[in-house]
């Protein structure tokens, strides 16, 4: 008995379906693009902007569903339009302004899928800020011991990676002779801080032309070794000073493998951390906006000679990035494994 | 130069060499697990590739065969898609039904290159496009409800500016 009504019931089940299509466009031949699988679905989604991903979930209900798929929000990238309107400003016209009910909306949708933060601006710092505070509001309401609001649980929880790139240039001009080197500081540097603070699963920090004072440059991963001390794998810092300052902290992350940083924030005592540590590569990376190098002093050989006996498998990679014709900072007796001239001299 | 013979489902038989046909990880570790190194006759069937397709896949492995080996994919890597080389860019102007089998392939042989490059001209396909524009693009049935397209389209309202 219970057969023949499962069976009946199937039955009309499939002709409704059949009508319906029918009904729908008979002759009608539609392909197969709402079903492609979700690892292809999340490749293609991952290469369209937010309002592109928003315009294809509209599309359909497969196409909809991979608009929540962990990997299309993987890295999220801010730049000066990001989730902005456009506001007039008697000053400089119009201008992108973050919209915080957006940003709110979108991080109670899709924060807790967020891997990496990529920020990116050119002229709006103060989008920045607002961004920066925002997240880690959220990322404290998670913290707290007397419970998290309920829409806000897991917002940035799988954060792993930040980049942090500043336009230190505030030359008004495009030609590359120009430069006006303006480093970060005060408000922003802080909602910096905060924002590292709150990232506790970080395996990949980059912070790049930042061009602190030395009392800041001294403090500037404090937040960091305290949040990440073991998890941090790769590190990144370009120009967090364009003096001598040498930053203590890259030698004392017990886990770290690659690091990149800048020969003018290196010295012989962070050597010797190095020499202690598991890095395997440490790339001494000059820009345009490092200071010439002749003004830098390289590490002594005697250093050198203890991180090649202490870190034997650390090798050295010289790489110089720049517009003009920059000069390598040799390092006399550094195990060097590759040099790397970028500039469009060569 | 070792060659393998590689069947396609409709029954076609590609003689290919082998340093070209390993571009495609399935095929690698088909010859790595089955011993079929040695140059013997055997033929390696193919049955989720139809011999057009496959026929452009190795023309594309053939152009691309000393490309460097691609590496893991990187989260934090910026997302491009104005990087498709040209010879690609010529080689992707198909009809989107071939396009749509070139993924497929590409994802059943485990060619990353061939995946990138092919999900990136979808990318660029949908990029700029209303909903409509897209169904139309890659002939999508919308199959929401009048109810149901409304709430998607409220739900993430915030993607848009207003």
């Amino acid at each position: 008995c219970y057969i023949e009504v499962d069976e009946h019931e199937n039955d009309t089940v499939d002709q409704s379906d059949e009508n319906d299509s029918k009904n729908d466009d008979p002759d009608h031949c539609w392909t197969q693009w709402s079903n492609l699988p979700d690892h292809i679905l999340e490749r293609i989604f991952s290469h369209l902007t937010i309002k592109e991903r928003y315009y294809a979930s509209l599309t359909c209900y497969g196409w909809y569903r991979a608009f929540y798929l962990p990997h299309v929000w993987s890295n999220f990238l801010v730049e000066d339009a990001t989730l902005g309107r456009m506001r007039y400003n008697y000053y400089s016209g119009w201008q992108p302004v973050l919209d915080h009910a957006r940003l709110q909306s979108c991080l109670l949708s899709v924060g807790h899928l967020i891997r990496g933060l990529d920020f990116r601006p050119q002229v709006s710092f103060n989008n920045m800020f607002q961004f920066m505070s925002l997240i880690s509001w959220a990322m404290e309401q998670n913290a707290r011991t007397s419970g998290c609001p309920r829409e806000w649980v897991g917002c940035g929880s799988r954060i792993r990676s930040l980049n942090y790139l500043f336009s230190c240039n505030m030359a008004l001009s495009e030609d590359p002779e120009s430069i006006k080197l303006f480093g970060t500081g005060g408000q922003l540097l802080a909602a910096l801080k905060r924002l590292m603070l709150c990232l506790t699963n970080l395996h990949s920090l980059s912070l790049v032309d930042l061009i602190l004072e030395r009392y800041e440059a001294n403090h500037l991963l404090d937040e960091v070794l305290e949040s990440c001390c073991l998890v941090l794998r790769r590190l990144c810092l370009v120009n967090v000073t364009n003096l001598h300052c040498p930053i203590m902290h890259i030698g004392l992350f017990l886990n770290l493998q690659v690091l990149e940083v800048s020969p003018q924030n290196i010295d012989d005592d962070v050597l010797m951390l190095l020499a202690d540590s598991k890095v395997r590569h440490l790339t001494l990376l000059q820009n345009r906006y490092t200071p010439p190098a002749l003004a830098i002093s390289p590490c002594s050989a005697k250093a050198w000679l203890t991180v090649r006996r202490d870190n034997p498998k650390l090798r050295v990679h010289l790489r110089v990035e720049s517009t003009t014709n920059a000069v390598i900072l040799l390092q006399p007796e550094a195990p060097v494994a590759s040099m790397i001239y970028q500039t469009p001299k060569t | 130069m070792p060659t393998i013979r590689l069947q396609s489902s409709d029954g076609e038989i590609f003689d290919t060499d082998v340093q070209i046909a390993k571009c495609s990880g399935t095929i690698k570790t088909m010859l790595e697990d089955l011993g079929m190194d040695e140059g013997d006759d055997e033929v390696v069937p193919l049955p989720n590739v139809n011999s057009a397709i496959l026929r452009k896949v190795l023309q594309w492995a053939t152009f691309h065969k000393d490309d460097p080996i691609p590496v893991e994919d990187d989260d934090s890597k910026e997302k491009r898609t104005d990087d498709i080389s040209s010879w690609d860019a010529d080689f992707l102007k198909v009809d989107q039904g071939t396009l749509f089998e070139l993924i497929l392939a590409a994802n059943y042989l485990d060619i990353k290159g061939l995946l990138d490059v092919t999900c990136k001209t979808v990318a660029n396909m949908i990029k700029g496009k209303t909903p409509e524009e897209i169904r139309k693009t890659f002939n999508i049935k919308n199959d929401f409800t009048p109810a149901e397209e409304e709430q998607v389209r409220k739900e993430n309202e915030w993607c848009e500016e207003k």
